[in-house]
């Protein structure tokens, strides 16, 4: 098991099993952003490109925890929230949605799809990674 | 010759695509703050380093910004950008210019920023507006606020930057409420309302009587966010305004406000021959309390009321 090197203890279930995390955004600056600091702090990372790849590689996969962009072409990440949460694999999935649109109503729309938590763009990486934590302490 | 420079053009991109692929590790670091410093690179890597962290910057908020304004500090490029802002000739010199500063996170280029707010360019005020939000110049609320007042940004995106500012735009925006310009005070009215709490109903009131309708719709709307002691009369009082859009938006204010005591007056406005007032009067009686409308007698009541009255059995099944 490798440590995180941002310093913190990784985070792992009673199992020492370290958790992988699915990181789903159209736009690569940000996926690198936040593969990166995921994987800086101990998380096993699967990036994908668009809601299509994301609802294959969650499938596949069974990722412990998915990040989601709400704005991708295609499907969007309402969409495959209601995706994940409709499929018996991944239906128990904590998902975190990741997004510009913060008004009200776009909130509301994130948590009657099924997200968990929601964090608005530009996004503070530290945070990101706190709410992560938070959400699989809670599994 | 356009041949040639498209050829020199491609084996720039590839060639700084390498580049990229090869430095991005290092900018990730330096953003996360393993790689305190940046050494050993060749003016062309360090290019692309500086537009890699800049696109970084673009997505991310919080803390790890602080090390990228230094950066850019230390390398004098905010003095740059900012001199760009100030006197470039050309507007899109001017535009990345200000996209930059706010990306780069470089406070200090605040005094800067409000210059450009009148900016004979509308892209680069959207983008200056753009970046004053991201770096939550106070300074600039009152110039925001003029910028919104005489057109000169996009009203929704000037109301966002003003709302990341917080305190300081509630305080220039009720120092406003007394302005003599109609369209400051409809704006410093808007901010309140956004911004304020129900104490600033107090200040609100004394503009339901304004001459303009345009400020009397305003503070009846944010009556209705607002609420207050006084909210309640003030709002059925402007349902007799003699501007019809100052009763309908009086109506949609004591939607908000869901106060039954209310409902008789709305029941008699949704009646209107005016199509705005009976609708926002049957929207606000929905709101208020839709299983009134489920009893009243479909053969005897206007349109709005009928569909209000559809939507009302609709969320009762």
């Amino acid at each position: 098991m490798t440590a995180p090197l941002d310093g913190t203890v990784a985070d792992t279930d009673h199992n020492d099993h370290i958790f992988t995390v699915l990181v789903a955004d159209d736009e690569p600056d940000v996926r690198e952003l936040v593969s990166y600091r995921l994987s800086r702090s101990g998380y096993t990372v699967i990036e994908a490109k668009d809601g299509e790849e994301a609802i294959r590689l969650a499938t596949e996969h069974c990722p412990d925890c998915a990040v989601i962009d709400v704005m991708m072409p295609k499907i969007d990440g309402y969409e495959v929230t209601r995706a994940l949460r409709s499929d018996e694999r991944t239906r128990l999935m904590p998902i975190l949605l990741l997004t510009a649109r913060a008004q009200e109503s776009d909130i509301q729309t994130g948590f009657d799809a099924g997200a968990d938590d929601y964090l608005k763009k530009p996004f503070n990486p530290d945070e990101l990674v706190a709410r992560v934590r938070a959400i699989l302490s809670r599994r | 010759m356009l041949v040639l420079r498209r050829i020199w053009i491609s084996t720039t991109e590839r060639t700084e695509g390498r580049i990229e692929t090869r430095i991005r590790p290092t900018v990730l670091g330096f953003l996360d703050g393993d790689i305190p410093g940046i050494r050993d690179l060749t003016r062309r890597d360090r290019g692309v380093f500086d537009r890699l962290l800049i696109r970084y910057s673009n997505q991310i908020s919080g803390s790890k910004l602080d090390s990228v304004s230094q950066y850019f500090s230390s390398t004098h490029e905010i003095d740059r950008e900012i001199a760009t802002l100030l006197s470039a000739r050309r507007a899109w010199k001017r535009y990345l210019a200000a996209q930059r500063l706010g990306a780069i996170n470089a406070t200090v280029a605040g005094p800067a920023l409000i210059v450009a707010l009148r900016d004979k360019n509308f892209e680069v005020r959207r983008a200056t507006v753009r970046s004053l939000g991201r770096l939550a110049v106070a300074d600039a609320t009152a110039g925001l606020i003029s910028a919104l007042a005489e057109g000169r940004t996009p009203d929704s995106l000037t109301l966002w930057a003003l709302l990341q500012m917080g305190a300081p735009a509630l305080e220039t925006a009720r120092a406003h409420l007394a302005n003599g310009d109609d369209r400051m005070k409809i704006y410093a009215i808007r901010l309140v309302e956004l911004l304020g709490s129900p104490r600033d109903s107090v200040a609100i009131s004394t503009l339901v009587h304004d001459l303009s309708p345009g400020v009397r719709s305003a503070a009846a709307l944010a009556l209705g966010r607002l609420g207050g002691a006084s909210s309640l009369t003030l709002l059925l009082e402007l349902l007799e305004d003699e501007e019809g859009s100052v009763r309908r938006d009086a109506c949609k204010a004591l939607g908000r406000l869901r106060d039954k005591t209310a409902i008789a007056s709305l029941l008699l406005h949704a009646d209107t021959d005016e199509f705005d007032v009976a609708m926002a009067s049957s929207e606000a009686l929905f709101a208020t309390d839709p299983s009134i409308l489920v009893d009243l007698d479909p053969g005897a009541i206007s349109s709005a009321l009928m569909e209000s009255r559809d939507l009302a059995f609709i969320e009762r099944s």
